[in-house]
C-alpha cells in the first residue's frame, strides 16, 4: 500500500470529489485547449505564408532623410554610390538566401511588337517604336525563377550558362506572350537598339521636354543594334490583384511589365551602359566630363531572406556596410498587413490563455486546499505512522495529475475540436471588418496596394484572404499537444503548491490528539 | 539500560508573557514485557506525557531516551516509523480503506524487515486480534467502534515494533469491548514482550496494568493499587 496505491485508492474510493476535479479540469482545459489551438493554428499558418511568401528587401537610397537634412543644412548631401562590392558583402549575410544586383536597361524596337493586355494600351507612335525593359542578371539560375516569381516552360529552354555569363553573349529569356505575337522559339533571334538621342539639340530649341516619346522627330546622336537569341521563354506568375479602385490600371501595368520584361546577362547592360556614357560624353562633355562609365550603371538589388524575422538584423548589418543615406525597404510589412486578422485573433487568444491558466491555477488551488482541508485527518494519520512529508505531497500530486491528465486528454481533443469552428469564424470576421475598414480609407480617392518598388517588381505581398483562410487550420500537430500538454501540467502543478505548503505546516498531535 | 526512559521532561504552554506547564520534569523508566498505565484526571498532561513518547510532540525540557538514544537524534519521523506502533482513542483510521488496508499502509511505510507478503500478514494479524477475513475486507467505516479499535491495534502491531502506545484506547467502547481490548495489551506485553503503555482514566485498565503511574498537577507519581493486578485468564 505505497503511496501510488494509496493514490489510485482515494481517487477510485472517492468518486464524488474526483468527479468535481475532473469537471473543473475539464471545463478549464478546454478554454486553454482552444487558445493553444488557435496560438498553434495561427503560428503554423504564419509559418506556412511567410514561406510560400518568403522576405524579399532591398536598398535603396533614403530620400525623405535626404529632404530633411537638405532643409535643415541649406545642402543637399549625396548619397553614395551602392557598389557591385557592397552589394556581394551584404548578399553574404547570414540572413540572406538569395540575392542578386541587376544592372536595369532599356531598349527599342520597330520591329518586335510589345504585349499589351488591351489593345488600346498600345501608344499612338508614328515611328512604331516600342521600348522595352531589360533585366541584365549576375545570378545566371535568375533570382526570379527562383524565387517562383517566373516560370520557365517545360521543353522551352534554359537559363544563362557560364560562358554566357562570362564573356559578352546576346542571349535573352523572354515572356510566353511576347514569344507568342512575335514568333519567337528557343533559338530564333530578334534585335534591340540602343538609341542615344541628342536632347541638347531639343533643350536648345524649346527648353522643355527631353522624351523621345514627346517629340517623334528628335535628332539621333548615335545608336547600336544588337541581336539577341532566345534561350529560354518563361511565363510570370501570376501576381495578386491590387484592392484599389483605379479600374485595375496598375494591374495590367503591373502584368505588361512582367511579360514585356527580358532577362539578360549583365554584361549585356554593362555594355550597353558603356556605349551610352561613351556616346554621351562625345554629344555633351560638360555634363558628362565629371561622371565616369560606372555613373550610368543603373543596378538593382534584391535580397531574398531566410526568416522574415531576420529582418531587422539584416537591416541593422546592411545599412552598417551601405554608404549613408541608404534604407532597407521590405515585404515584411505587407505580409503583416494581410496577416492582421489572424494576428488579431491571435492575440484574443493569448488573452484568453494567460486568463485562463491564471483562472485554473486559482480554481484549482482552491478547490485542492478545500479537498486537501477534508482530508487533514487522514494526513495527520500518515504523519503519526511516520511517512515522509515528500510521499505525502508525492501523492498528493499524483491524485490531482492523475485526474488532471484524464480531463487535459479529453479537453484537448474537444477544446481542439471547438476552437476550429469557432475561431474559423472568428478569422473570417476579422477579415470583413477589416476590407470594410480599407474601404472607407479608399473612399476618399485612389489607392493601391502597389506602394513599394519591391511591389513593382513582383515581390510585394502575393497572398490572398483566401490564402489566408486556406492556410488556418486547426490541428491537432506535436507541437499542440506539447504546449497544451505543458500549459495544462504546469498549471496543475503550480495549483498544487499552496496546497502542499498547506501539508508541510499540519501536525499530527494537533489533528488527531 | 532501560527500554525507555524519560529524563526531567518538562513541556509548557506559552501563552503571551505567561507559561502554563503540562509536566514538571517528570522522569520514569518504561521496560518490554511490561503493560503499563498512565493514570491522570482531564488536563492532567496524560495525551501530552504520551505525544512526548511517541515523538509527536518536544519536551521543552529533557529527553525521552530509546534504548540508549535520545529520540530528537534518532528523528521523530524515522521514531515513529520504525519504533512504535501507536493507537487513539478515535481510532484514526482512513475511512475509505479497508481493514487490511490500513494495516498494509502501516507496513508499506515502515524501514523495518518484514515478511514478504504483506497481504497475508495483514490478515493473520487482524484475525489474531479478533477481525476475520470478511470483515477485514471491508471498509473500516462498517466495523463497529470495537472492531476498529481492534484494526487500530492490528495496525500498530503490522510494523513488527516493541513499543505501543495507546491513547484513551477504551474511551469510546463498552464495558465488554474494554476488557477484550486489555486482554489483547496484556498478551502483547507478557506474550510476545512488548512495551505496552497506555494513558487512561478507566480504573479497569489500571486495575490489569503491570504497572501503574498517575499523574498529578505536571508531576508522575506511582499509583498504589487496592489489590494485586489481574492476571491473564
Amino acid at each position: 500500500m505505497n503511496f501510488v496505491k494509496r493514490g489510485i485508492t482515494s481517487v477510485i474510493r472517492k468518486p464524488g470529489k474526483t468527479v468535481i476535479l475532473l469537471l473543473i479540469v475539464f471545463v478549464l482545459g478546454n478554454v486553454i485547449s482552444f487558445a493553444v489551438s488557435i496560438g498553434q493554428a495561427v503560428d503554423n499558418a504564419e509559418n506556412a505564408l511567410r514561406q510560400r511568401v518568403g522576405v524579399a528587401a532591398m536598398l535603396e537610397a533614403d530620400w525623405q532623410t535626404l529632404d530633411e537634412v537638405s532643409q535643415s543644412t541649406g545642402e543637399y548631401p549625396e548619397p553614395g554610390v551602392l557598389t557591385p562590392e557592397t552589394m556581394k558583402k551584404i548578399g553574404a549575410l547570414p540572413y540572406v538566401k538569395d540575392f542578386d544586383y541587376t544592372i536595369d536597361f532599356g531598349l527599342q524596337s520597330k520591329k518586335l511588337k510589345r504585349f499589351y493586355v488591351r489593345e488600346e494600351n498600345r501608344p499612338i507612335s508614328e515611328d512604331g517604336l516600342e521600348y522595352y525593359n531589360l533585366k541584365g542578371v549576375n545570378d545566371p539560375e535568375i533570382v526570379d525563377l527562383k524565387e517562383n516569381k517566373i516560370k520557365l516552360l517545360p521543353g522551352q529552354g534554359r537559363t544563362f550558362n557560364k560562358q554566357e555569363m562570362e564573356s559578352l553573349t546576346y542571349v535573352a529569356l523572354v515572356s510566353q506572350k511576347l514569344a507568342e505575337i512575335n514568333n519567337l522559339s528557343v533559338g530564333s533571334k530578334f534585335q534591340l537598339d540602343n538609341v542615344i538621342y541628342d536632347y541638347s539639340d531639343i533643350e536648345a530649341r524649346d527648353g522643355m521636354s527631353t522624351s523621345a516619346e514627346a517629340d517623334g522627330g528628335m535628332k539621333v546622336f548615335a545608336s547600336q543594334t544588337y541581336e539577341f537569341e532566345v534561350i529560354g521563354i518563361f511565363e510570370p506568375v501570376e501576381q495578386k490583384k491590387s484592392s484599389g479602385n483605379n479600374n485595375g490600371m496598375d494591374d495590367e501595368y503591373l502584368t505588361e511589365e512582367a511579360q514585356n520584361r527580358i532577362y539578360v546577362p549583365a554584361s549585356v547592360g554593362e555594355a550597353s551602359a558603356e556605349y551610352n556614357y561613351e556616346q554621351s560624353v562625345k554629344m555633351d562633355p560638360e555634363t558628362f566630363k565629371d561622371l565616369s562609365k560606372e555613373d550610368l550603371r543603373y543596378y538593382q538589388n534584391l535580397y531574398i531572406l531566410n526568416d522574415s524575422r531576420d529582418i531587422e538584423k539584416f537591416r541593422e548589418e546592411a545599412l552598417a556596410l551601405a554608404p549613408d543615406y541608404y534604407m532597407v525597404t521590405d515585404t515584411a510589412k505587407a505580409f503583416d498587413q494581410i496577416a492582421a486578422p489572424m494576428k488579431s485573433i491571435q492575440s484574443i487568444a493569448n488573452i484568453v490563455l494567460i486568463g485562463a491558466a491564471a483562472a485554473a491555477i486559482i480554481i484549482l488551488t482552491l478547490l485542492v486546499t478545500l479537498f486537501l482541508r477534508d482530508r487533514r485527518h487522514e494526513i495527520g494519520i500518515y504523519l503519526s505512522l511516520g511517512e515522509r512529508k515528500l510521499k505525502i505531497v508525492s501523492q498528493i500530486l499524483l491524485e490531482v495529475a492523475a485526474i488532471a491528465m484524464v480531463g487535459i486528454v479529453l479537453s484537448l481533443f474537444s477544446g481542439n475540436l471547438v476552437s476550429g469552428g469557432i475561431s474559423k469564424t472568428m478569422l473570417n470576421n476579422e477579415i470583413v471588418a477589416r476590407a470594410e475598414e480599407q474601404e472607407e480609407q479608399q473612399s476618399g480617392g485612389s489607392f493601391t496596394t502597389y506602394t513599394s518598388t519591391l511591389d513593382w517588381m513582383g515581390y510585394g505581398n502575393n497572398l490572398s484572404d483566401e490564402d489566408l483562410t486556406g492556410a488556418y487550420r486547426v490541428s491537432l500537430d506535436l507541437r499542440t499537444v506539447l504546449l497544451f500538454f505543458a500549459v495544462g501540467i504546469g498549471t496543475v502543478v503550480v495549483s498544487t503548491l499552496v496546497p502542499i505548503i498547506y501539508v508541510l505546516r499540519l501536525n499530527p498531535k494537533k489533528i488527531l490528539m | 539500560m532501560s527500554f525507555i526512559q524519560v529524563q526531567e521532561a518538562g513541556y509548557f504552554y506559552q501563552d503571551g508573557d505567561s507559561r502554563r506547564f503540562i509536566l514538571n520534569n517528570v522522569s520514569c523508566e518504561f521496560e518490554k514485557g511490561t503493560f503499563y498505565a498512565i493514570l491522570g484526571e482531564s488536563g492532567s498532561g496524560k495525551t501530552t506525557f504520551l505525544s512526548l513518547l511517541s515523538a509527536l510532540d518536544k519536551p521543552r525540557s529533557g529527553a525521552v531516551i530509546y534504548e540508549g538514544q535520545n529520540i530528537a537524534a534518532i528523528g521523530a519521523e524515522n521514531y515513529r516509523r520504525n519504533k512504535l506502533g501507536i493507537i487513539f482513542q478515535a481510532y484514526n483510521l482512513i475511512p475509505y480503506m479497508t481493514a487490511a488496508e490500513n494495516v498494509r499502509v502501516a507496513m508499506s511505510i515502515t524501514d523495518n524487515q518484514l515478511p514478504s507478503d504483506p497481504a497475508a500478514v495483514a490478515y493473520n494479524l487482524l484475525d489474531y486480534i479478533g477481525i476475520g477475513k470478511d470483515k477485514a475486507d471491508r471498509t473500516v467505516n462498517k466495523l463497529s467502534g470495537g472492531e476498529q479499535q481492534r484494526v487500530a491495534i492490528a495496525r500498530a502491531l503490522a510494523t513488527n515494533v516493541d513499543l505501543i502506545l495507546a491513547d484513551e484506547p477504551t474511551g469510546n467502547l463498552d464495558e465488554e469491548m474494554e476488557n477484550e481490548i486489555i486482554e489483547i495489551f496484556r498478551k502483547l506485553a507478557h506474550e510476545h514482550g512488548k512495551c505496552v503503555i497506555v494513558v487512561t482514566h478507566s480504573g479497569e485498565i489500571a486495575q490489569k496494568a503491570d504497572t501503574v503511574f498517575k499523574l498529578r498537577k505536571g508531576n508522575l507519581e506511582p499509583y498504589e493499587r487496592l489489590s494485586e493486578p489481574v492476571q491473564q485468564q
